[in-house]
């Protein structure tokens, strides 16, 4: 497996991918426990015109797309979602097939772009830059600063809201945090596994920490383990098939959180009773 | 209510909390002699969780309100997200976070003061269980644990009776006197009438206005009963019963109290 990463192209991929599991670890966990999911995937799918847009406009550039739309849908989702008639989804999903169909046709009338649609979808492996390594840096670092800061307060205003409000935890501030974070890390994961399946890493390497922590303080650092081991393996497998990194990197954490939730069916010998 | 002045743990002064065009409280005044336990009564929709949350600091009505701080607060069980992964210990440890700062990890003696208090609502043994494991009388305990570490001068409970098992009322309760015994003050909502008259000394029944606040002989009669609770009062031959909401009531314990 190690063959793989020979090439210089797919060590930069490895790195970006090693330093990217550090937020899609800790951001992860609290989208998981949050059950924020379905957002998070609006907002990966929200970046495909934004990239489309940079694409096609040099001046901006698909980071500075990607970024600007994963702001602009967070915005329009948490804004449309303050009318209560409008939560449960029904927005999140609007906003997810309406960017897929503007970046569609963006991508296929308005620039005739020569990019093909599955490297921005998926991602690429000859995409990853130095820049890319280094964005996905600031973002992990940012991440385990205010993850770790802000630790007490994420578990309480998650765990209890309605105690954490008079408390003191300012759980709309955190809220506020969470979401920012969520916006970060999907765009600087997207090189890699693109805006289709941004969600994908996001979510299943904290659901399968999830299934192995009692305490929450673990499921973070575990969570960030897992999607090390699986974009690793993901990126190997990827070469050797020549397929989009995206893509097998989620088939194998989707294939990761189906085992651990078959062997937690298992009925085995409790060793340790709380 | 109230004795002097200066005793008092929390003075409402014509309190009116609107949401909307809904009003959920008009001009409710009342006082609490610190040390008190006051059972706050009254059917579903009466305000008695708006009144907790306005005292709680969370609403901006009009009137004034004055309480003895720092507040700690024990909201209903059902806002609790049950299957998050924290154990009975780390549910208590919250309760230490605001006055230990939000930024800091808890010590070892603030885990040794948790577990103190996890003791003192006979879950000693428990507290690596997590919150899920837990029966939902051992969660009631656990969140007034969470309420008991924040310390509070005044202690605000919802419904921290619903649905417990004996064992775990009667524990609750324990903890609660002792909280009295040095010198704080209780507010709990109830569905519970008897309940209440059992244990508390001073009730205020609400029906988004305040009907009467006292003693449990001053608020039991008929009129004051029947003002709170309109058409579902019975009073057969003296004994007044209460027909409530039965959905309050889980399963096992009667929607007749009296």
């Amino acid at each position: 497996m190690l063959e793989a990463f020979d090439a210089p192209f797919m060590q930069r991929a490895l790195l970006v991918g090693l330093v990217l599991a550090v937020p899609l670890g800790l951001v992860g966990t609290w989208v998981v426990l949050r059950a924020l999911a379905f957002f998070t995937h609006a907002v990966g799918v929200g970046t495909f015109p934004g990239v489309v847009i940079g694409l096609g406009v040099p001046a901006i550039g698909p980071f500075a797309g990607a970024l600007g739309a994963a702001g602009l849908i967070t915005t329009a989702v948490v804004g449309l979602e303050r009318d209560e008639r409008a939560r449960g989804g029904a927005v999140t999903g609007l906003v997810l097939s309406t960017a897929m169909a503007v970046g569609a046709v963006l991508l296929t009338s308005a620039f005739g772009l020569s990019t093909p649609v599955d490297a921005v979808l998926f991602g690429s492996l000859l995409a990853t830059t130095v820049e890319d390594i280094q964005r996905a840096a600031v973002v992990a670092a940012v991440a385990l600063v205010a993850t770790i800061l802000l630790a007490r307060r994420l578990e309480s205003a998650t765990f209890d809201r309605a105690w954490s409000l008079p408390a003191g935890a300012r759980p709309a501030a955190t809220d506020a945090v969470l979401l920012a974070l969520i916006a970060a890390t999907v765009v600087v994961a997207l090189p890699v596994v693109g805006s289709l399946l941004v969600s994908g890493l996001l979510v299943l390497p904290a659901a399968t920490a999830r299934l192995m922590v009692r305490n929450v303080s673990a499921m973070p650092a575990i969570a960030s383990v897992i999607a090390a081991c699986e974009i690793t393996a993901g990126l190997a497998v990827a070469r050797e098939l020549d397929a989009p990194p995206g893509a097998v990197i989620c088939a194998l954490a989707g294939l990761t959180f189906a085992c651990g939730l078959a062997l937690e069916r298992v009925p085995r010998p409790r060793l340790r009773r709380a | 209510m109230s004795t002097t002045r200066a005793a008092d743990a929390v003075t409402v002064e014509a309190l009116s909390v609107a949401f909307g065009d809904r009003q959920a409280l008009s001009e409710v005044s009342f006082r609490v002699p610190a040390g008190a336990f006051v059972g706050i009564l009254g059917p579903n929709g009466a305000g008695k969780t708006t009144l907790l949350r306005a005292l709680l600091g969370q609403l901006s009505p009009r009137g004034r309100i004055e309480i003895e701080r720092p507040v700690a607060y024990m909201p209903q069980l059902s806002d609790a997200q049950s299957a998050f992964p924290v154990d009975a210990l780390g549910v208590v440890l919250m309760g230490l976070y605001p006055r230990l700062g939000w930024w800091r990890r808890p010590s070892r003696s603030d885990r040794d003061a948790a577990r103190l208090l996890l003791d003192r609502v006979g879950l000693a043994d428990r507290a690596r269980s997590s919150f899920a494991e837990l029966s939902g009388g051992q969660r009631q305990r656990v969140l007034l644990a969470r309420a008991l570490a924040q310390e509070g001068r005044v202690l605000l409970l919802d419904e921290p009776l619903a649905g417990v098992d004996t064992l775990s009322r009667e524990l609750l309760l324990k903890a609660i006197g002792e909280e009295r015994a040095a010198g704080r003050t209780a507010l709990m909502t109830t569905h519970d009438l008897a309940e209440a008259g059992r244990v508390c000394d001073r009730l205020l029944v609400l029906n988004r206005e305040l009907i009467a606040a006292g003693t449990t002989e001053q608020i039991f009669t008929e009129d004051v009963l029947r003002r709170a609770y309109g058409s579902d009062v019975l009073v057969l031959d003296g004994a007044t019963a209460i027909l409530d909401d039965p959905h309050h009531h889980p399963a096992g314990s009667s929607p007749w109290t009296g």
